[in-house]
């Protein structure tokens, strides 16, 4: 933490990680320097996270059952953070490559995830207006993501 | 929906949010080989605030349709543009902006048209 050789790199744009060395399409990708690796990287990160959140529910119908400290429970959350270290230990190597807010935007998409899950997994009715927002959703993802 | 728990899951995703500035900013660092790089005060702050993100998460599922639960979460991206803003330096753009409001219009069609 107190290494004096410690320097912010949260600004792409004065940060080696954006040159062409650490991202080959950095020069045409924007001041994120993001390109198709990171996407497809984060893509794959954000798809671990909607099982996340689709097991986090699975454990509170555990919670509802037995009980917050029944086994079962401590199990399924056990589950949940095991889950929770594989993402973390990608995410943390995306964020390296990208800005927080640009990264963060990515994770919209798992709402993709969200609708097949909530739809096999806990036989929930889709609206239409569920769609439509979702569509809206993943338009800002694009927005955010895009070429400045 | 009960609203105690969409309240419960709207704090989870600020915590998540601050978490996520923790990370990056360790990200942003240089350590000492892969172990320095995740056993480190923000990494481990970080994390555990995600994780007591996700316990809530769990709790506030049990009034709380699985579909609607990601979608609240999204509010998080909000306060990850304003934190990163107040804390990283990072831009924001007009692309970032609009592409946030995009995204939270979308959570709005997404819950009230359901």
């Amino acid at each position: 933490m107190k290494n004096p050789k410690s320097r912010p790199k949260s600004d792409p744009e004065n940060s080696p990680e954006s040159n062409s060395k650490s991202n080959p399409a950095g020069s045409r990708t924007g001041k994120a320097g993001i390109n198709w690796r990171h996407i497809l990287m984060l893509q794959v990160i954000v798809f671990v996270y909607s099982m996340i959140s689709m097991l986090s529910k699975q454990v509170s119908s555990l919670i509802s059952a037995n009980g917050l400290f029944s086994w079962q429970t401590i199990c399924g959350v056990g589950g949940v953070f095991l889950a929770l270290a594989i993402y973390a230990f990608f995410w943390q190597k995306i964020l390296k490559k990208v800005d927080l807010s640009v990264a963060y935007a990515n994770k919209a998409v798992g709402l993709l995830w969200t609708l097949l899950w909530s739809s096999l997994m806990f036989q929930e009715k889709i609206s239409a207006g569920n769609v439509l927002g979702l569509v809206i959703i993943c338009a800002g993802v694009l927005v955010v993501t895009g070429n400045e | 929906m009960n609203n105690t728990y969409v309240l419960l899951m709207v704090l989870a995703a600020f915590l998540a949010a601050v978490s996520q500035v923790l990370l990056k900013v360790s990200a942003g660092r240089e350590h000492k080989g892969l172990l320095g790089e995740y056993l480190n005060g923000y990494v481990i702050t970080g994390y555990g605030l995600l994780a007591l993100s996700l316990l809530m998460n769990m709790w506030a599922y049990q009034g709380v349709e699985y579909r609607f639960g990601p979608v609240i979460n999204a509010v998080s991206y909000v306060f990850v543009l304003i934190l990163g803003r107040l804390f990283l330096k990072e831009k924001i753009t007009a692309r970032k902006l609009l592409g946030n409001v995009l995204i939270i219009g979308g959570i709005v069609v997404y819950v009230m048209w359901s």
